[in-house]
């Protein structure tokens, strides 16, 4: 391979997966905090207001560093692939020039929102509103752009020909080519992942303030002193117990989609299929491998709803047309996962004995960290799964890719730039919520 | 009507990118200009919180209307992309980790409580400079796409010192006519910052740019010059603008600042005209980069439309906070 197109790529994956963390909690938050701020006007609970309003401080950080990434995936995109520019912009310009609007609403009413607290009052429906749109917008902006991956994992509405030995777009439906086959299993599943992600990763930071004030409540029964505050036990009890019934929903929505997703990717993408699930040869019976355990007719029952149906295996398709293997260990831990995401919220709900115990507690904050996981490999498995192709059967990832030098120097500046900024984010944080006010 | 429409959509779509970019360096100087006053922590009172205050809400709106400007060409004139990646690949990279700098500023300034940092010299001139890059180097080096020319020609010449001129002209006054006057209250915010010292330095950059562009002018492209009188027109227009506006300085802030901001437009928007019907002379025309048929009347009634639907709620915000 090319080394500067290995560069590119690395450079891409990295900045993709560097923004889709701050990309989901923004997708994410605006969700729990609207949802906090509705069930405390509803119930004049001021707890719920509390817990709205602290973490709509979050969300303006992690909107910043996302929007700022955002940028650069943006720059990125067409200064890296513009072959890819050149041959797709007229299927994908609508859902990007879309996503320009769903960017601009969710940019001026996260403004809003974030700095009319004090000027609107708590527990104001005005107040509020406002953060209904910010949820439309950053759903759309998710949705928008997922649907230009999903056109690079399964093009339609287009025809094309190899003009002057290379391949173009002669003619575009470009609403069919936005809302094309892929669109509906991918969008789902992964907006629902964000959601789940970011109830866990709440409900975790809402263990550890839990964590950290018990033992200082036990510390101080020990010492005689005035004890722990039952108030902010109870603010964030509430929040922990909230966030897990939404992370709980969302894990059971992830699991669907990603169902409908598996029967897609055999319908739609077989070879990506038969990669991810390392499957030799083409068969009915379909065993599905999962961490080396063969389950018999698995993968024919997980596809077809019965063991008669038939899977295509790699030996269909040309070598060298094969997706690296990597991905059917990282689709294994990702679909334990999603097992894992479920069973977390469960356990807490029927144990009210062991629900303030350390296990359960660190259960939370494993859930949380495998959630995010989980997304990281998800869309691993989806652009990995796709090479040697940018666009599936269409237009190879080598052929995208810019003729400029110095791709490499960049390669290397940017992970440490996203280390340094991520790591000032997260400081800015701890220090805002560990000095002023606890999340 | 709708043949002449359809004839005329690159330069339509050409339009629309120029009205993001405008926007852009618009209110990219408002954010330059009120970062200005945290060079000054004596005169302004070390007041750096209501600056941060002020402007976090439009900053992140702001950054929108860049990435507005980028997807407009993606969107337009997918054709464009592979010359202009690969021409301006060293520029995209300096601005992109320029980008990653402010975010740092940004970060401290508006959201932490790091007040050891805020209140440091260098982290204010970083926090400044880094903001005039966005303002300033982002803006010449979109126009010099938007017009399709390298640095080292003419128009990019004139350009790269036209522009920041107006961004800076443009910042001082933003300071004073509106982020200024809302962040000082019942004071006379004129007293407080050197605004001269950036009028000054404006109209150096100015005069810079008139010999720039007065010697190259033999050099004009053939392309361009049946566009003479228009040149005239826009440059007389821009010149006269600018000048009212510095003569109102003193009694009307606001009016200056709508008078720069209008020859801001002005210039982007000749220089588009002016390019016209090229993107790259002599080789990239609108026409031939611009997307496909079915595809160019969908994206301007989205334009439209989102713009309906956006400006209400931008009117909103600035009600409230500028």
């Amino acid at each position: 391979m090319n080394p500067d197109l290995l560069w590119g790529r690395v450079l891409m994956g990295d900045t993709l997966g560097f923004h889709i963390l701050f990309a989901l909690l923004g997708v994410g938050i605006p969700l729990l905090v609207s949802l906090a701020e509705l069930i405390g006007i509803v119930r004049r609970d001021g707890d719920f207001l509390q817990f709205a309003r602290r973490w709509s401080f979050a969300m303006g950080v992690l909107f910043v560093v996302g929007a700022i990434s955002g940028t650069i995936v943006a720059v990125e995109f067409f200064m890296l692939w513009p072959g890819f520019v050149a041959f797709a912009g007229p299927a994908i310009g609508l859902p990007m020039f879309l996503e320009v609007f769903a960017f601009f609403i969710e940019a001026i009413f996260l403004g809003i929102y974030l700095f009319t607290w004090d000027r609107w009052g708590d527990g104001s429906w005005r107040h509020w509103l406002t953060s209904l749109p910010i949820i439309l917008g950053s759903v759309a902006s998710a949705f928008l752009i997922t649907t230009v991956n999903a056109f690079m994992n399964e093009p339609s509405g287009i025809v094309t020909r190899i003009v002057g030995g290379v391949q173009k777009i002669v003619s575009v439906n470009p609403w069919q080519a936005m809302f094309g086959p892929a669109v509906l299993p991918e969008t789902s599943h992964s907006i629902v992942a964000y959601y789940a992600t970011t109830f866990f990763v709440a409900a975790a930071i809402c263990v550890l303030a839990l964590w950290r004030r018990r033992g200082a409540a036990v510390a101080a029964r020990m010492s005689a002193s005035s004890g722990a505050d039952p108030v902010t036990m109870r603010y964030f009890s509430k929040g922990l117990l909230f966030c897990l019934i939404g992370a709980f929903v969302f894990a059971l929505a992830v699991g669907f989609t990603g169902d409908n997703s598996a029967r897609f990717l055999a319908s739609h993408e077989p070879l990506k299929l038969a990669a991810i699930e390392q499957l030799p040869a083409t068969e009915s019976y379909a065993p599905l491998r999962f961490f080396g355990v063969r389950i018999p007719d698995g993968l024919s029952e997980l596809v077809g709803g019965t063991p008669r149906t038939v899977v295509k295996g790699l030996a269909a398709f040309d070598p060298a047309l094969w997706p690296p293997s990597f991905i059917h260990w990282l689709f294994d831990a990702m679909a334990t996962t999603g097992f894992f995401l479920v069973v977390v919220p469960v356990l807490y709900f029927l144990g009210r004995r062991w629900r303030r115990s350390r296990v359960m507690f660190l259960l939370i904050i494993a859930a949380a960290l495998a959630a995010i996981f989980s997304v990281e490999a998800g869309w691993i498995i989806t652009e990995v799964g796709r090479q040697p192709f940018v666009v599936a059967g269409l237009l190879k990832t080598a052929a995208a890719f810019t003729p400029s030098a110095g791709v490499v120097v960049i390669a290397l500046v940017f992970p440490v730039l996203y280390i340094v900024l991520a790591v000032i984010a997260l400081w800015i944080l701890i220090c805002h919520y560990t000095r002023h006010a606890p999340l | 009507m709708l043949t002449f429409f359809n004839a005329h959509l690159p330069l339509a779509a050409l339009l629309v990118a120029g009205f993001f970019l405008w926007c852009y360096v618009v209110v990219a100087s408002v954010e330059f200009g009120a970062t200005l006053f945290l060079l000054f922590p004596k005169l302004s009172g070390g007041r750096t919180i209501p600056v941060a205050k002020l402007l976090s809400p439009v900053w992140e709106v702001n950054n929108v209307f860049l990435v507005g400007f980028f997807v407009s060409l993606i969107a337009f004139f997918p054709g464009f992309i592979p010359w202009f990646s690969t021409a301006l690949f060293i520029p995209l990279c300096i601005f992109l980790v320029a980008s990653g700098i402010r975010i740092f500023s940004v970060l401290i300034f508006f959201y932490s409580s790091f007040s050891r940092l805020q209140q440091s010299m260098m982290m204010r001139l970083i926090f400044t400079l880094s903001a005039f890059i966005a303002a300033g180097t982002a803006a010449w080096g979109a126009t010099s796409v938007i017009v399709g020319v390298s640095p080292v020609l003419w128009l990019g010449q004139f350009l790269i010192l036209e522009i920041p001129a107006v961004v800076l002209a443009l910042s001082g006054l933003a300071a004073f006519a509106g982020v200024g006057i809302k962040l000082f209250s019942g004071v006379d915010a004129r007293s407080m910052v050197p605004l001269g010292i950036f009028i000054d330095l404006s109209c150096v950059v100015f005069a810079f740019s008139a010999i720039v562009f007065f010697r190259v002018l033999p050099l004009f492209a053939a392309h361009a010059a049946g566009s003479t009188d228009l040149l005239w027109l826009s440059i007389a227009l821009a010149i006269a603008l600018a000048l009212v506006a510095l003569g109102r300085l003193a009694s009307r802030p606001s009016a200056t600042f709508l008078g720069l901001a209008a020859m801001m437009g002005i210039l982007i928007f000749y220089a588009i005209s002016l390019q016209y019907p090229y993107l790259v002379y002599p080789f990239i025309t609108a026409a031939g980069a611009f997307t496909a048929a079915a595809t160019a009347p969908i994206l301007f009634i989205v334009f439209l439309v989102g713009f309906v639907l956006v400006l209400p709620s931008l009117i909103l915000l600035y009600k409230l906070f500028l």
